[in-house]
């Protein structure tokens, strides 16, 4: 191609490629390619003070109209046991309905988004209590809504450990996670074998002595004294941990919060032609008899808070909190 | 002139390669091949400007680039539609959906990230929307599959959500990860319609920079371009003009200075010459101002970037870690920071203000 031809070649180049560019601009908007997500937390804060206010709202519902299956899935696990036998107890009582308190400057403990089963957990003083509370929400799929799962009240004083903060989220740990005192599910098992065998269990050094266990152990004594001391019986507790696995997040001082639930069985059993037994009037709604002549079994919920310390640590584990509640009684 | 003196340097001869290739193609060719470099050269500048300041300008709202984009979509048979990761961040800064549903029933509209809304959806049947066509319907891609899904409302995958009777709005402002916006009524219903606005000024946009740039692209080469067309910068290899530089592989005489030429009037060489030094600002070059022990003039007042800049002491600066503890979400008020305002009706996020125990439902 000649000079001169190029050159009047220029323009109409120049006019062929805007035309294209236009065509171009003028097509289907398409989106492009989302960036990757980063670590993020699996509900934000804002999401779960909506979780926590609607929460909140259908367990007054409930417990208002006493009437247990307006929970509607925002009670599971545990608390739904124990409230579902709380609004028995009231409605056959005819005790004012009395909903759970709840933290009314929470401090939230949110989790990185992962695989389902979620949940995070919430703290904070609550003027109904005379100590702050724990609460752990939990989503048992995609599919189901967040519910209050337990709510523990802290120790008098117990002191719960910091975790990451609620715009970054902390990882969940595994039931076997090591690099700590001890796994949270071996956490778990050892606090149970605790309760059941006392200072004779070999896992007595491992944890602080708490107020819980002592008090529990108080009870049981006295109850045992009195089937004793006038001959009626006999009374055993056994505590076994649940089929659900501990939730567990890191500390920032590396160990970890361990939270687990642990079913007690507790039998009274009353020897023939030694009388009756009269059951106090919440335990003989749930049973449904003011005495028991033969025997009685108690079923309660416990969930424990732990506070473990990371491997290597001179530190003891520590029950920072606690909750236990009857949900099942049957007497003959 | 005396002190000019003839030197002819040294041009070193092609190498033998070079040489044969030339002999090969004939010396005209490989000319006219390096005389049309140059305005290739400019034009392709020119075509590149023209083409980064078209884009430029595409990004403003006089080419429609930052005006609200709408696509819409009449006719849905699924009892959900979803929106494919990215398209809530297709244009602008809000993105923004209205949808109505039959007879009054509620409408659902929920914003949540793409793996939990996935994981919600599952195999239900589906219509995704994908692209924005120019004429401003929804590209839609239908997914058979289940026929409905539990109620949308009474799932916690949503960043936000809202359901009112009717019709429904909600605004969503442009955030870091990947989204989808679901639009749905009671997971068994299709709903009515669906409509999609894009609006709102990017957070950054690139027009100023690719205006600018193809600008001076675009000048430059078709400055170039014309410079060459009118002959004054580059020669035709096979019309070389007199006076002009013709390619040669022969010595080239050159005529150049040695020494003792004449300054030109004015320059510094002048001056030297006449020991005068040029005066800036009435100091004579190289004077520093007035002696340290004298008062000197007040100091200039700074105009710009520096003027009126405070001097800042690092002691009056806290350069301790933030605090990173979570701040107690229920002394916020929620409205000041949520509020989503949209054309025909304003959606706000209701304050979240957790009941205590006793209280009654609002």
């Amino acid at each position: 191609m000649s000079g001169p031809g190029a050159c009047r070649a220029v323009p109409a180049g120049v006019t062929a490629l805007l035309v294209l560019l236009a065509t171009a601009c003028a097509g289907p908007r398409v989106p492009s390619a989302p960036e990757a997500p980063g670590p993020h937390t699996a509900v934000t804060p804002r999401q779960a003070v909506q979780i926590l206010s609607t929460v909140d709202a259908t367990l007054v519902r409930a417990v208002q109209s006493r009437d247990a299956t307006r929970l509607e899935g925002r009670a599971v696990g545990p608390i739904q046991a124990a409230l579902t036998a709380a609004i028995r107890v009231q409605a056959a009582l005819k005790q004012p309905p009395s909903v759970p308190p709840s933290p009314t400057t929470p401090r939230l403990m949110l989790t990185l988004a992962g695989p389902w089963p979620r949940w995070f957990a919430v703290a904070g003083p609550s003027p109904a209590a005379t100590t702050p509370l724990l609460e752990v929400l939990s989503s048992p799929d995609a599919r189901s809504p967040y519910g209050l799962w337990a709510q523990l009240r802290l120790l008098p004083g117990a002191v719960l450990p910091e975790v990451a903060s609620a715009t970054a989220g902390a990882r969940t740990l595994g039931p076997g996670t090591t690099g700590l005192a001890a796994s949270p599910v071996d956490t778990v098992n050892h606090y149970a074998e605790l309760l059941n065998r006392g200072d004779a269990s070999s896992f007595t050094g491992q944890f602080t002595a708490d107020v819980y266990r002592t008090e529990l152990n108080a009870q049981l004594a006295a109850d045992r004294r009195d089937f004793q001391s006038r001959g009626v019986g006999q009374v055993t507790a056994v505590h076994s941990v649940a089929g659900d696995p501990p939730l567990a997040m890191p500390t920032l001082d590396g160990g970890a919060l361990v939270i687990g639930r642990v079913d007690q069985q507790y039998t009274a059993t009353v020897t023939a032609g030694k009388g009756s037994v009269r059951l106090d009037q919440q335990l003989a709604v749930l049973a449904g008899r003011p005495t028991v002549s033969s025997r009685l079994e108690r079923r309660s919920v416990e969930v424990f808070a732990f506070h473990v310390p990371r491997a290597g640590s001179s530190d003891k584990i520590t029950l920072v909190a606690a909750s236990r509640s009857d949900v099942s009684a049957t007497g003959s | 002139m005396d002190d000019v003196e003839q030197v002819t340097p040294e041009v070193p001869a092609p190498a033998p390669a070079a040489e044969a290739r030339i002999r090969r193609r004939g010396p005209g060719r490989a000319a006219a091949v390096r005389a049309w470099l140059p305005p290739l050269g400019a034009l392709l500048v020119l075509v590149v400007g023209l083409a980064v300041l078209w884009s430029g300008l595409a990004h403003t709202r006089m080419f429609g680039g930052e005006a609200p984009l709408t696509g819409r979509l009449s006719k849905v048979t699924q009892p959900v539609v979803v929106t494919a990761p990215g398209m809530s961040e297709l244009s602008g800064s809000r993105f923004t959906v209205h949808a109505t549903a039959p007879d009054g029933s509620a409408v659902f509209i929920g914003v949540g990230r793409t793996d939990d809304v996935d994981a919600y959806l599952g195999d239900v049947a589906r219509a995704e929307v994908t692209a924005l066509e120019p004429g401003g319907d929804l590209r839609v891609t239908a997914h058979p599959g289940d026929p409905s899904l539990p109620d949308p409302a009474g799932v916690d995958v949503w960043a936000t959500a809202v359901q009112r009777s009717g019709q429904a709005t909600l605004t969503w402002p442009r955030a870091p990860g990947s989204w989808r916006v679901v639009v749905a009524v009671d997971g068994r219903t299709a709903p009515s319609s669906a409509e999609f606005t894009w609006a709102g000024r990017a957070g950054s946009s690139p027009a100023p920079a690719l205006i600018s740039i193809g600008a001076v692209l675009a000048v430059l080469g078709l400055a170039a371009l014309l410079a060459i067309r009118s002959g004054r910068v580059f020669a035709r290899a096979d019309r070389p003009l007199p006076g002009r530089l013709a390619p040669s592989t022969g010595p080239l005489p050159v005529t150049a200075p040695v020494t003792g030429s004449t300054p030109l009037p004015g320059s510094r060489r002048a001056a030297r010459a006449a020991d005068v030094r040029p005066s800036v600002d009435g100091l004579p070059d190289g004077d520093e101002g007035p002696p340290r022990d004298r008062p000197g003039p007040p100091p200039a007042r700074r105009w710009g970037r520096d003027a009126g800049r405070r001097e800042v002491d690092l002691r009056d600066v806290d350069l301790r870690a933030p605090d990173l503890r979570a701040p107690d979400l229920r002394d916020v008020d929620v409205r000041d920071v949520d509020v989503r305002e949209t054309e025909d009706e304003t959606t706000v996020i209701q304050p979240f203000r957790r009941r205590r125990s006793g209280e009654g439902d609002r």
